[in-house]
């Protein structure tokens, strides 16, 4: 008995529809975040291509980040546990402190300054491995040139002579300081990179994660309903990296750099 | 009016439009006089006088005296009259029994009734006759009335005996209207008989004694063969059964016992079966049908019909709470009363009411369903049901009450799949009503044809698609998305077979927006869909593979005609973006350029064996996209994200570049068409990109510009060697792009042995580079 083709076919994708469906790991769900982001890759690329044509040089950079970081110094103290954990991480050229801030997190300037607020250093200091991602997050914002691209215009503008006419102020310059979803999601590999050829445990980004999350979910439990509706269809089409993408992004790189 | 006089009106007519013409005619001439430039004139002679005209008709050249004489003086005094009446009236209240009252207005009535007897034979008085007996008789209705229900004109204090006096009064009243042969009298009659019934309701020994009256009502309009009696009747009838059920039942009067429905519901029953029973009672519909009656007949049955569904369904909802059936039942039964309306009386428009209140009604019982999957079953194969009746009987308005119930389970569905746990319940109703839907749009071909209804001709093909539109949303609601993209193609698959099996134009269009819609979801599997299954495999590797997969059991499963080969076009092109968008997503930014290599070479090589240039164009086209891709992610990349490339890493990478050079070897051989022209370009410039991007990302700064010399020098040596312009260009460009490099970047941060070693052999290389050019040229001169 001869049986069509198209009937394999058909019996072939339902077969498959019926094991994905089954597979509790390949749960997915519809949103325009993997296509966006796609964009989003590649218009960071181009950037990049923008910089080769206009490179910022590390000393440049060092006196931007030097005059940036000088806001934060000042209430700022250096760890030894700190110090020992940005070598084993490859930080050459990186100076990390411990910022006196009671927020969860940390964050990184031109120049190689890391600052890893009080709030989160209390959470994290016992737990090594897990502040290792964090620190390796940052130190990939550095290394992966993402601070670099931002103060591009700023090196321009010294570069010909108007460093002190520059219509940014230094605090204008500390609110652009916010890298794109697709940094932070290159970041986060980054660390995790890092962490494991330091030989931390992967894992334990997992427990860092959630450190950083907790504050962001409390704060999500005060918000009345509309807000979260709105949070939900900005979600959906939304270009930020949620914690959903966040962590699965996390899970996938976790389990490829085990490999 | 006798002919005589006839002749003398309309001579009279005559006369006065002459003078008329006359009076016109003497006015245009003034008019002409005084705008027309006129030479100074000798005064004519004075026209002769025309004939005296006859007095006006009234209303035309009345004199004020005549108003006031006939006019003002009569509304004046009947004005004064009636004043006077009301005084009388008022004084005598004070000073009279009820029973003066009684007899007073009864004595009223009767010379009212009396005067219309008497001008009914004098003209033209006659015509008021009809007014001043529907006067006298409801005064002498009223009077009746009043005898037992008011106070001051109580003379009867037997309630049965104050009913019976009311029903002999308009017994009465009702058959001097018949022998009145009038419709206003008529009406009026009947609708008055029961509205004083209205008022005396408290009176009733039973209700049913009222549906007794419309029976009567309804025989007598049989008899007489006239509807209008079953109208006003049937109004009258409902406006007394709706304060005595429906506000003393919302009011909780009642309990809610069975036999307190029955007393509720048999009274309305009633009045349906009596009304619109008439057309299945032989007698009554030759009588009542007739062309001049059947719109009045018509428009009773509606009211009966509506009001036994909305009142038949609000009462089973009030005493069977949480039951459907009831409910469902009456809708049932109105329902199919409606189909028998339009099998008796084809050309009456209660069939359609039938159907929409059937289905209202059903549609009702459905919803009180508590379980949200019976509920959505339900509520589905309800409008299925009515479709299929629809189509059996050839019933327009059923077909559209299915299909607007079908369009309302959407809605039903997306208030059940707001929650988790509704959406699967839910997706089951949508899976039965698309089975229905299938079952609806081939019925409508085989039932019913071409004899559709002017709506239905761009809406005959709705089944088909809201089927498949069901089928997806209800697929969409039990899988996740993965999954669902994957029996999406299925049904692509299911759905294109079905088209070439049957072939018929919407099956075809069908299948085609089903693929490009499946190609298009693609994209929006979302990241947690790439975790790996197993051997790196994602859900959207597999499911790009799946596309595939379908794209090519398409693509070669016949030679498509001219309607069909847009279809594949179109298809073909989502293919190899549902492809690369897949493999971008699945490997990562090396890994992900021999794959698209091979994917050139596979296609080139596949429309080469064809003689298939859309196949040839995809190559083209893929292989532009590979190069962006390898400039933008691959050689842009941030390295330190990169792992270390493994053997395996390495071969596929160049296995793959020596591919593509072999496959340029292939495509030189082809001397054709424009497509091949650019095939062998882009075979060429890909390969040397491909080396390129591997040499510039994984040797450092000044290894990576030697490379790209050697690279470039060999290519340009290759092209003047084959004598092929494809692969020179390519290499003129590289090596300028490396000469700039090396100029601009590498020597500024180089130490001086390296930055003499690289302008020594970047020279070499364009020296000997440039002879071999020159040696070539002279060769081809």
């Amino acid at each position: 008995m001869k049986i069509e083709r198209g009937w394999v076919l058909a019996g072939a994708c339902a077969l498959g529809a019926l094991a994905l469906q089954l597979d509790t790991r390949s749960r997915s769900r519809e949103s325009l975040l993997p296509a966006l982001r796609t964009a989003q890759r590649h218009h960071k690329q181009a950037k990049r291509v923008m910089a080769t044509a206009a490179p910022v040089g590390s000393a440049e950079e060092a006196e931007i980040g030097r005059e940036l970081a000088a806001r934060f110094t000042k209430d700022a103290r250096r760890e030894p546990a700190l110090d020992e954990l940005v070598r084993r991480l490859g930080g050459v050229g990186i100076d990390a402190k411990v910022y006196a801030a009671p927020m969860v997190n940390a964050f990184a300037l031109p120049g190689g300054y890391v600052f890893v607020a009080e709030g989160l250093w209390n959470r994290l200091k016992d737990k090594p491995d897990a502040l290792a991602w964090v620190v390796g997050h940052e130190i990939g914002h550095v290394k992966l040139g993402h601070c670099t691209d931002m103060i591009r215009q700023d090196a321009w503008f010294r570069r010909h002579g108007l460093g002190k006419r520059s219509p940014f102020t230094i605090f204008e310059r500390l609110a652009a300081l916010s890298y794109s979803e697709v940094q932070e999601l290159e970041s986060d590999r980054f660390g995790l990179e890092r962490m494991h050829a330091a030989g931390y445990r992967l894992d334990a980004a997992r427990t860092a994660y959630h450190a950083l999350a907790a504050p962001r979910e409390a704060d999500h439990a005060k918000r009345g309903p509309g807000e979260l509706v709105w949070e939900g269809v900005r979600d959906y089409f939304g270009t930020h990296p949620r914690s959903t993408e966040r962590m699965a992004a996390l899970e996938s790189a976790i389990e490829a750099i085990s490999r | 009016m006798g002919e005589p006089e006839e002749l003398k009106r309309l001579r009279f007519d005559l006369e006065s439009l002459k003078n008329q013409v006359a009076r016109l005619e003497k006015d245009l001439e003034h008019y002409e006089h005084r705008d027309a430039p006129e030479p100074v004139r000798e005064p004519e002679p004075e026209p002769a006088p025309a004939p005296k005209p006859a007095p006006a008709p009234a209303g035309k050249r009345v004199s004020t005296e005549a108003v006031i004489g006939e006019k003002v003086l009569q509304y004046v005094g009947l004005f004064l009259l009636a004043l006077g009446a009301l005084f009388f009236v008022v004084w005598r209240s004070a000073h009279s029994s009820p029973l003066e009252r009684v007899l007073g207005a009864s004595a009223l009535g009767a010379a009212l009734l009396y005067l219309s007897h008497t001008v009914r034979s004098r003209p033209p008085y006659d015509k008021h006759a009809t007014g001043l007996a529907g006067g006298g008789w409801t005064i002498l209705y009223l009077t009746a009335w009043a005898a037992h229900h008011v106070p001051l004109a109580r003379v009867i204090d037997s309630p049965l005996a104050g009913f019976c006096l009311v029903v002999a009064a308009a017994a009465a009243m009702v058959a001097h209207a018949l022998s009145l042969d009038s419709k206003g009298a008529r009406m009026w009659t009947f609708g008055l008989a029961f509205f004083v019934l209205l008022l005396s309701r408290s009176s009733l020994p039973d209700f049913n004694i009222l549906l007794l009256l419309l029976a009567g009502a309804v025989m007598i309009g049989a008899a007489t063969g006239h509807a209008d009696i079953v109208l006003v009747s049937l109004l009258g009838y409902l406006l007394n059964y709706a304060p005595e059920f429906g506000t003393g039942l919302f009011a909780s009067r009642h309990a809610l016992s069975g036999e307190n429905f029955l007393r509720a519901f048999a009274p309305l029953t009633g009045a349906y079966a009596l009304t619109a029973g008439i057309p299945f009672w032989a007698k009554a519909r030759a009588a009542l049908a007739s062309n001049d009656e059947l719109p009045t007949l018509d428009k009773a049955m509606t009211l009966a019909t509506v009001a036994t569904a909305a009142g038949g369904c609000l009462l089973t909802a009030k005493f069977f709470p949480g039951q459907p059936l009831p409910t469902a039942a009456v809708g049932l039964i109105v329902g199919a009363v409606g189909v028998g309306h339009r099998m008796v009386l084809p050309a009456a428009g209660v069939s359609r009411w039938g159907a929409y209140a059937g289905a209202a009604g059903t549609a009702l019982g459905a919803l009180m369903i508590d379980s949200k999957s019976w509920r959505m079953v339900a509520w589905v194969l309800t409008a299925g049901f009515w479709s299929l009746v629809g189509l059996k009987t050839g019933a327009p308005a059923y077909r559209q009450a299915g299909f607007l119930m079908g369009l309302f389970s959407f809605i039903l569905y997306a208030s059940a799949a707001r929650r988790a746990d509704g959406r699967a319940a839910a997706a089951q109703g949508l899976m039965l009503y698309a089975a229905l839907s299938y079952l609806s749009a081939r019925f409508y071909r085989t039932w019913v044809g071409d004899a559709i209804e002017r709506w239905e001709e761009k809406f005959k093909e709705g089944w088909l698609y809201t089927g498949t539109a069901a089928l997806l949303l209800a697929l969409w609601g039990l899988l996740d998305s993965a999954a669902f993209a994957l029996a999406g193609l299925g049904l692509c698959v299911v759905g294109e077979s079905a088209a070439a099996r049957f072939g018929r134009r919407h099956l075809w269009l069908q299948a085609a927006w089903l693929e490009l819609f499946f190609g298009g979801y693609l994209f929006l599997i979302d990241h947690g869909a790439n975790l790996p299954l197993f051997a790196g495999v994602t859900p959207l590797a597999l499911c790009g593979a799946a596309y595939l997969a379908v794209w090519a059991h398409f693509y070669f499963e016949d030679a498509p005609d001219a309607g069909k080969a847009w279809q594949r076009r179109w298809l073909s092109w989502a293919a190899l973006a549902v492809f690369g968008y897949s493999v971008y997503h699945t490997f990562g930014p090396r890994a992900r350029l021999p794959a698209w290599a091979l994917s050139t070479l596979g296609l080139y090589a596949l429309g080469r064996g064809r003689a298939d240039d859309l196949l040839k164009t995809l190559a083209v086209v893929l292989a532009a996209g590979t190069l962006f891709e390898g400039f933008t992610s691959y050689l842009y990349a941030p390295g330190a994200l990169l792992a270390s490339p493994g053997a395996f890493d390495v071969a596929v990478y160049w296995g793959s570049t020596f591919a593509l050079l072999g496959a340029f070897g292939l495509a030189a051989r082809d001397e054709g068409s424009l497509i091949d022209s650019q095939a062998r370009f882009a075979l060429a410039a890909l390969s040397m990109a491909m080396m390129t991007f591997f040499l510039g990302k994984e040797l450092e700064s000044y290894f990576m510009t030697l490379s790209w010399g050697v690279v470039g020098g060999a290519y340009l040596a290759g092209g003047l060697t084959l004598e092929r312009k494809e692969l020179r260009w390519p290499a003129l460009a590289l090596l300028g792009i490396t000469v700039g490099k090396a100029v601009l970047l590498d020597t500024a941060h180089l130490a001086l042995p390296y930055r003499v070693l690289s302008f020594v052999v970047l020279g070499g290389i364009l020296v000997a580079a440039s002879m071999l050019y020159v040696r070539a040229r002279k060769d081809e001169d």
